[in-house]
């Protein structure tokens, strides 16, 4: 692996493990993340990617194993407790605040991330509403980024799927985060959704963000990704650059059987 | 944006409090008095238990037993310590508080339904407690003497709270109190972090918000209003029996959120002040008695309408009447927009 960086991971897993009631959904999984990288998760349905990536944010407890993230053990972390580390996620199936507006779903994540007084707050003195205004000011540019600003102050259910999309993922943006965790970015959205994301994708990267992907689509694993992991029933098969996955016997007897 | 929409809201509050000082002179019976005081109970009741009903959506039917354990710690703590009656209302906040933070932890880790019925289960236990010990409370005999409340006024000297009108002037500067308390507590950040767990836990855990912490903070401060509340219910009727923690009230004020609309202050208002005089205006319609029993048929009519024709409550009807009213003075949308506030 002669592309991956010197410098020490800023995400690493060791010795994931994780049993639902007998079934083995993560068995002894070691992963690295560097930063600058995109790496993206690969396998079958049922190989444990989601499951790795829900332990990972906090939102599934590990039986045995721990992550590390920036240095820190974050295994026991809850999930509100890791975003605020830096380290943000989207989910599977697109997930907005349905109720709240474009502006406010994008509002609501850039304010979990300054400091909090609850005597600002209530009395809603001039440090409340310059942070109100910042919080307002970044939302806004994210959202004419991806061209929505004319739907700022629709209720996001209202929203299409492709536009739910969008704000989940400039949601994860908003808190600048060190790294992003993408769950199918490219999953059920029409080719041009597929390019916008890859592009913005591939902007990100270069300014910096560290990417660990879940995703189905091979064509944009392959042309984004630095490098791909590759899971079945659990285990981690293969690592590598996406042309050597490809070219993986084991992977291909994972997605096509022997 | 315009400068008729940035006013709008101390204008409301002016209107409304000129509003309030105005009706017990229109309205100048006794019964009418105290037929507003009720109201203004049921308004600041209402608000109380919408911060968690209608703002982070946890569904609990603990707010009658936070309301009258307040009333009985007035009557059995505050009486012999002789408070007076702020003091007394800050006891009972506190101590509700208290009670809240304690009941809340354990509540809270049940999920969305069976946290409903263990609230239910905690408010039950409470009326029995308070009906059982009767060394403690006399249990159905009723607390009772407890002493109006009295103030030293300038001029004026010592001042005692008597008559129904007396109440309703104390009581107004508690309901802007807590509609202060409300809005300040379902707008801008609060607010948007108690939507975000009304409409999704899991996406709130990853938009760094820690579900928990707000749900407790709205149980908290509901049970603290509505204990203060059961102080002033204490030193208005005087009297304080186990009814006051009955299930009785959870009923009217379910029906109060979901007629005058989740979420919404002026709904909520609207509800209060709906369910509290319409059952007097039906008690002697004309000449006609209609029975307490047909009342409810009256009520259970007007639910059935409002779910038909205005799911969004009373709340929704006058939201959209104001938008008729205003779009002549509309150039934009305003945009401060938070948890629900119409």
């Amino acid at each position: 692996m002669s592309e991956t960086p010197k410098a020490s991971p800023i995400l690493y897993t060791r010795g994931i493990t994780k049993r639902f009631m007998g079934v083995t959904a993560l068995d002894n999984v070691d992963i690295e993340v560097y930063p600058g990288e995109i790496v993206t998760l690969i396998g079958p349905n049922g190989s444990g990617k989601s499951t790795l990536f829900n332990c990972i944010t906090g939102y599934i407890k590990p039986d045995s194993g721990n992550t590390y993230f920036k240095g820190h053990n974050i295994t026991n972390l809850r999930p509100d407790q890791i975003v605020l580390k830096g380290l943000a996620r989207t989910f599977q199936e697109v997930r907005v605040f349905s109720s709240l507006s474009v502006l406010d779903n994008l509002m609501l994540v850039a304010q979990q991330h300054q400091e909090d007084n609850l005597f600002h707050r209530f009395f809603r003195t001039p440090r409340i509403r310059r942070y109100e205004a910042e919080a307002r000011e970044k939302a806004e540019e994210l959202i004419e980024m991806v061209g929505l600003t004319r739907l700022r102050d629709e209720p996001s259910g209202n929203l299409s799927y492709g536009q739910r999309k969008l704000i989940e993922f400039i949601s994860a943006l908003i808190s600048e985060p060190d790294m992003i965790m993408l769950d199918e970015p490219a999953a059920a959205v029409n080719p041009t959704m597929i390019e916008r994301m890859k592009n913005y994708i591939l902007t990100l990267n270069k300014a910096g963000k560290t990417f660990l992907l879940v995703e189905h689509n091979m064509d944009v694993v392959m042309e984004i990704s630095h490098r791909v992991i590759a899971l079945d029933i659990g285990r981690k098969i293969a690592e590598g650059l996406p042309a050597e996955i490809q070219q993986n016997v084991e992977v291909q007897e994972a997605y096509f059987g022997r | 944006m315009n400068r008729f929409l940035a006013w709008r809201v101390p204008l409301s509050y002016v209107a409304g409090l000129a509003f309030m000082l105005i009706l017990p002179q229109l309205f100048t019976t006794r019964y009418a008095h105290s037929v507003l005081v009720l109201a203004g109970i049921f308004i600041i009741f209402a608000l109380s238990y919408d911060i968690s009903v209608g703002h982070v959506g946890t569904v609990h039917l603990a707010a009658p037993a936070f309301f009258g354990l307040g009333a009985y710690v007035t009557a059995l703590i505050g009486v012999p310590l002789q408070l007076n009656f702020i003091l007394n209302l800050v006891l009972s906040a506190a101590v509700m508080a208290l009670f809240a933070l304690i009941v809340g932890v354990p509540s809270f880790r049940l999920s969305n339904v069976t946290f409903t019925i263990g609230t239910l289960a905690f408010a039950t236990a409470c009326l029995q407690v308070v009906n059982s010990a009767v060394d403690l409370t006399r249990g159905p005999m009723c607390v009772q003497r407890i002493p109006r409340p009295t103030f030293m006024l300038p001029f004026i000297g010592n001042f005692r709270v008597v008559s129904a009108l007396n109440y309703y002037y104390l009581l107004i500067p508690l309901v802007l109190l807590t509609i202060v308390v409300y809005r300040a507590m379902t707008k801008s950040r609060i607010g948007r972090a108690f939507a975000a767990v009304r409409d999704d836990e899991v996406l709130a855990s990853a938009s760094g918000v820690y579900p928990l912490r707000y749900k407790m903070l709205a149980f908290i401060v509901g049970a603290a209003i509505a204990g203060a509340l059961g102080s002033f219910q204490a030193q208005y009727l005087t009297v304080i029996c186990p009814t006051e923690l009955g299930a009785d009230y959870t009923t009217r004020l379910l029906i109060i959120i979901f007629v005058g609309g989740v979420g919404s202050l002026t709904g909520l208002i609207l509800g209060a002040v709906t369910f509290t005089v319409l059952p007097e205006l039906l008690r002697g319609l004309g000449n006609i008695e209609i029975a307490p029993s047909y009342q409810m048929i009256v009520f259970g009519l007007i639910l059935l309408l409002v779910i038909k024709y205005a799911p969004g409550g009373l709340g929704e009807l006058w939201t959209k009447f104001w938008g008729l009213v205003q779009r002549p003075f509309k150039r934009k949308t305003p945009v401060d927009s938070a948890g629900g506030e119409s």
